[in-house]
């Protein structure tokens, strides 16, 4: 799944600094914002980075998930069967840790964040 | 520098209006000739003082702005010249609202839109008549407007 960080605001709502699934637009309109860098894909950083997941993002690695990116996409199953877990509870708290690292602090800023609009 | 090759024709924008709070839009490209008073200026003042040699600028706020729109008369209901008549003339209000947004490449995603915020109808032109003439009538209407907002159209 492809992530893109809003770049500038857009008539839809979106104000610079938002993440958004790919499936918010429709593919000839990702490009036109692409093309007139509007939008940018993100490229999120080694899980290894963000701050208290060292050891996590080693057993991470094992399933091939290296990034932010690789993280938020992977099926909520896999890292239970990976780290044992009986319910998705933990994943999902992990998940929204990395949702929100990645969200630059204008969209935290916000009365009402939006963040990961589908 | 290079010369540029982004420059934007000033014939091919899409102009709307909502007459229903800025929520649902009616395109009026097809009947829409101009829209200009696109200007705004910042309230501003000086000072001086018996030591200085020069003047003390300040700056105020953004003043408003009066959009103006020439239409071309038509008498369909669904068209602006009778969207824009029936928000000016509805009773009790002190005057209708209206909000315009318009696209000067187009209005396509990715092209720049600018969005006004809701506003004041100040006047209204009705169809005049010149047996002279040859062109259509032309009516208009002017919204006072207090600020603009840009963004990309992603839709």
């Amino acid at each position: 799944m492809i992530l893109y960080r809003i770049l500038k605001p857009l008539s839809t709502g979106e104000i610079p600094g938002d993440i958004v699934r790919g499936t918010r637009f429709k593919p000839h309109i990702a490009k036109a914002l692409l093309d007139n860098t509007a939008i940018a894909e993100v490229h999120g950083p080694p899980l290894n980075e963000i701050p208290g997941w060292k050891v996590r993002s080693e057993k991470l690695e094992r399933i091939n998930v290296c990034t932010a990116i690789d993280f938020l996409n992977v099926d909520n199953d896999v890292v239970m069967k990976l780290f044992n877990h009986r319910s998705s509870t933990t994943v999902k708290k992990w998940k929204a840790e990395v949702e929100d690292w990645l969200v630059v602090e204008i969209a935290k800023k916000r009365p009402i964040p939006r963040r990961m609009g589908t | 520098m290079a010369q540029t090759t982004n420059q934007v024709p000033m014939a091919c924008g899409k102009l709307e209006l909502s007459v229903y709070g800025c929520v649902s839009w009616v395109d009026i490209s097809g009947e829409a000739q101009s829209i200009s008073g696109t200007e705004q200026t910042v309230m501003s003042g000086e000072a001086y003082t018996f030591s200085g040699d020069t003047a003390l600028p300040g700056g105020g706020k953004r003043e408003p702005m009066e959009l103006e729109v020439v239409l071309v008369y038509t008498e369909a209901d669904a068209e602006a010249y009778q969207l824009v008549r029936n928000a000016f003339e509805v009773a009790g209000t002190c005057g209708g609202t209206i909000c315009l947004r318009w696209s000067p490449r187009g209005g396509s995603a990715g092209h720049e839109q600018l969005t006004t915020g809701s506003g004041q109808l100040t006047s209204f032109t009705y169809p005049a008549m010149d047996a002279s003439a040859g062109g259509p009538i032309m009516v208009g209407f002017t919204v006072k407007v207090g600020s603009i907002t840009t963004t990309i159209v992603a839709s």
